[in-house]
């Protein structure tokens, strides 16, 4: 009988298992997790921190009773190490340190991302965390809880610094957000940063843009953290969150070829240059379905897909595999920032003129709702649409969390799945009613500004 | 000449009957050699016993497939045994002569198809219908489809045996039962069936072993999920959509990639099998000898 290996007990490796289950269960599956924490939210961390979610333990997908009731077996705290894929073994490392050899006859390498570590002295001091797994998270929670802190630092103002500093201010800690761009949350138009940057402001978070982190250093039984032009912020906590890199020397060890940023190379069936290796996840190359070209965006709700992807090819029939192709990724982000949230899909101006097209971005400000009806918010939005086509390119999002931001937003990102032009969004049948909506969305108002500024 | 060819054929003869029983015994000490590590490492008791089978974790408790085996066997036999029955009867009392040379082969026939025929038909046609029983987490895999599968696969082992048996009995007896006024059915269930009764229990039991010893159809239709079955939702019935795993399934499934301990516990796994089946089987040989005296 067929023998599926998947290295990796996170979103892609755990998607991967259940769906080659779902398509064969004939198929022996095993799942080597490197933690205790098969199958975990790790996205959930700053909510757990925030002490919005309670028990580390409801942070779990599902549980491993859940999973193995599935028909998959779990090898928890084991670390792959290197694969043979000429004897098609992996070795793996269990607690007291024995190493075994693992047979297969096909292989899902699901590492994931490790957070990146920045090149500042004092990243190992007591006291700093780089927030990434379930154990990163919970010596947080620790230190939290026996050694209630005063202050905290938040290096890197993407969306886990984001909402690091929020839950941390939930906590009750002054905190100051460090980013080295001139705006917060990069991956929107800096303008719309700001919106987010104040928001922070307003809830009593200090936050220094343009400034580069130089060291951080031990300060008695507390830490202070220095950068570029004179910043000296003290603090009891330091959370490092300056983005990731993908975790693939099990993969090198295999051969498998990497590119982008030093993520795995695989088409969009998911499989790797070696027969029989595939591999999903933060640890991969991102087919971007605008783009038609490969980018890396380690997001977790792609890991889900293409875990689902390599799970079914890996199940399928030798030498048949790619039947099912992993559509490609728009980039769609989230976050929530105290009472805001902001989002995006697609591509931005400079990214779609980078990539060919010629685009066309338009502001438009809506209310959430019909204003006569209480509690209404305004929310804006910027959409992107290509000049020549009239093709929906991508759209960027801000407003109250009542707003539905998300949502609204999914419906531009459903679109750009499909290649609509901006003007046909105004053609869909979207619900309505005072107390949630206009006649016309908010997604169509912003829609029908953008076809107006074409026409002139 | 012919003294030395009557000889010699006499010895091959004994041979060739020898070489069964030899490899028999073989098997047995073969696998009982490969389990002995398993039986002396994780225990009779917590071997037969465990419910948790992680080999990446060394646990090897092969409780829930010895129930996945016996439930499903036993579903089996539930669906299988009445339809057999009835089957036999017909063809002993009550069918025609012709019609008899039709059924009877093709009851025959379903005896040599071979079983992954039986697992692809499960699978294409079984499961996608048991599939749209509404119950949450119902994949349509699992011991219902695989029981009706096993079902029809016992069915011709059954059917035939039981035919025998009815047969068997003495035509003085159903004379007798007719001369006093009993209509013919009153006859089978008063008569004949009684009489046969120790060689239909040897066909059930039979099938029994057949059932238990079924893999590739079992693989391809029961899931083959390592868990003790419960029911999917608050009617207990919803436990035969369960998915399970068979005492055969397991040793196929994991035989390819198991090492060391792992390896040995699978091989402890058929030794139960075996064992399972000697029991099964030396009872259907102890009713047929009851039958025949």
């Amino acid at each position: 009988m067929v023998h599926l290996l998947i290295v990796g007990g996170s979103d892609a490796g755990i998607s991967a298992a259940l769906r080659a289950r779902e398509v064969d269960p004939a198929l022996e599956v095993t799942v080597v997790v490197a933690d205790r924490f098969p199958n975990y939210s790790i996205c959930g961390l700053p909510f757990y921190l925030s002490g919005e979610v309670p028990d580390w333990r409801d942070l779990a997908h599902r549980t491993a009773e859940d999973i193995e009731r599935q028909g998959i077996h779990l090898l928890p705290e084991h670390v792959a190490q290197a694969v043979d894929p000429a004897g098609k073994s992996v070795t793996v490392v269990g607690p007291a340190g024995k190493a075994r050899q693992l047979t297969y006859d096909r292989l899902v390498i699901a590492t994931g991302a490790v957070s990146a570590r920045p090149n500042i002295p004092g990243l190992d001091l007591p006291g700093v965390y780089l927030m990434r797994w379930m154990a990163d998270g919970m010596a947080a929670h620790r230190h939290l809880a026996e050694r209630p802190p005063q202050a905290a630092v938040v290096v890197g103002g993407g969306y886990i610094g984001m909402e690091m500093a929020d839950a941390l201010t939930q906590r009750g800690l002054a905190v100051t957000v460090v980013e080295y761009l001139e705006s917060c949350l990069a991956t929107l138009d800096a303008d719309l940063g700001q919106v987010v940057q104040a928001e922070l402001e307003r809830h009593g978070v200090s936050v220094a843009t343009g400034v580069a982190v130089e060291a951080i250093e031990p300060r008695g039984a507390a830490l202070a953290v220095v950068g570029s032009g004179g910043l000296r912020v003290e603090a009891d906590l330091v959370v490092v969150a300056t983005g990731v890199q993908p975790e693939t020397a099990l993969a090198r060890s295999a051969g498998v070829a990497t590119g982008l940023r030093g993520a795995i190379r695989v088409n969009r069936a998911m499989e790797t240059n070696v027969p029989g290796v595939y591999a999903a996840g933060d640890c991969v190359e991102t087919w971007h379905r605008l783009l038609n070209a490969h980018t890396y965006l380690p997001l977790g709700s792609t890991a889900h897909k293409q875990g689902r992807v390599a799970g079914e090819n890996a199940a399928g029939p030798e030498g048949a595999g790619g039947q099912r192709e992993f559509a490609g990724s728009l980039g769609t982000q989230v976050v929530k920032v105290f009472n805001l949230v902001a989002a995006r899909t697609g591509l931005r101006e400079h990214e779609a003129a980078q990539a060919g097209f010629e685009p066309l971005t338009v502001e438009t400000e809506a209310w959430d709702h019909k204003v006569y009806y209480p509690g209404a918010h305004k929310l804006r939005m910027r959409v992107t649409g290509d000049r020549r086509t009239g093709q929906l390119l991508g759209a960027q999002m801000v407003g109250r969390r009542q707003a539905e931001i998300s949502k609204r937003l999914d419906v531009f990102a459903a679109a750009l799945f499909h290649g609509m032009t901006v003007e046909a969004l105004s053609d869909l049948d979207l619900s309505y009613t005072p107390p949630l909506s206009s006649p016309w969305d908010p997604v169509q108002m912003a829609a029908q500004a953008w076809v107006r500024m074409e026409v002139v | 000449m012919r003294y030395i060819v009557d000889r010699s054929m006499r010895a091959l003869l004994l041979v060739s009957a020898l070489v069964s029983i030899f490899v028999v015994f073989l098997i047995l000490v073969f696998t009982l050699r490969a389990g002995l590590r398993a039986f002396r490492e994780i225990g009779l008791v917590d071997l037969l016993m465990g419910s948790v089978w992680r080999p990446g974790q060394e646990q090897y408790g092969i409780l829930a497939m010895i129930v996945g085996s016996v439930f499903v066997t036993i579903l089996a036999v539930a669906w299988g045994v009445p339809l057999s029955l009835m089957g036999a009867i017909f063809l002993a009392e009550v069918a025609p002569a012709w019609v008899r040379s039709v059924v009877r082969p093709a009851v025959e026939l379903l005896a040599g198809i071979p079983s992954v025929v039986y697992g692809l038909f499960g699978m294409v046609v079984l499961v996608p219908l048991v599939r749209r029983i509404p119950v949450p987490g119902n994949t349509g895999f699992g011991l219902l489809s695989a029981s009706i599968v096993l079902a029809v696969m016992i069915l011709p082992t059954i059917t035939n045996i039981a035919e025998d048996a009815i047969r068997a009995v003495p035509r003085e007896y159903k004379e007798g039962s007719l001369a006093l006024g009993t209509t013919h059915w009153q006859t089978i269930v008063g008569v004949i069936l009684p009489a046969a009764r120790s060689g239909i229990v040897a066909a059930v039991i039979l099938g029994v072993g057949r059932a238990l010893g079924e893999t590739m159809a079992m693989i391809m239709v029961i899931g083959n999920s390592v868990v003790v079955p419960r029911p999917l939702a608050s009617n207990p019935l919803t436990i035969v959509l369960s998915q399970a795993r068979t005492l055969t399934g397991n040793i196929a499934v994991e035989i390819a990639y198991a090492t060391g301990l792992h390896e040995s516990a699978i091989f402890a796994t058929g030794v139960v099998l075996f064992v399972l089946i000697i029991v099964v089987n030396s009872l259907a040989r102890l009713l047929m000898r009851g039958r025949r005296r």
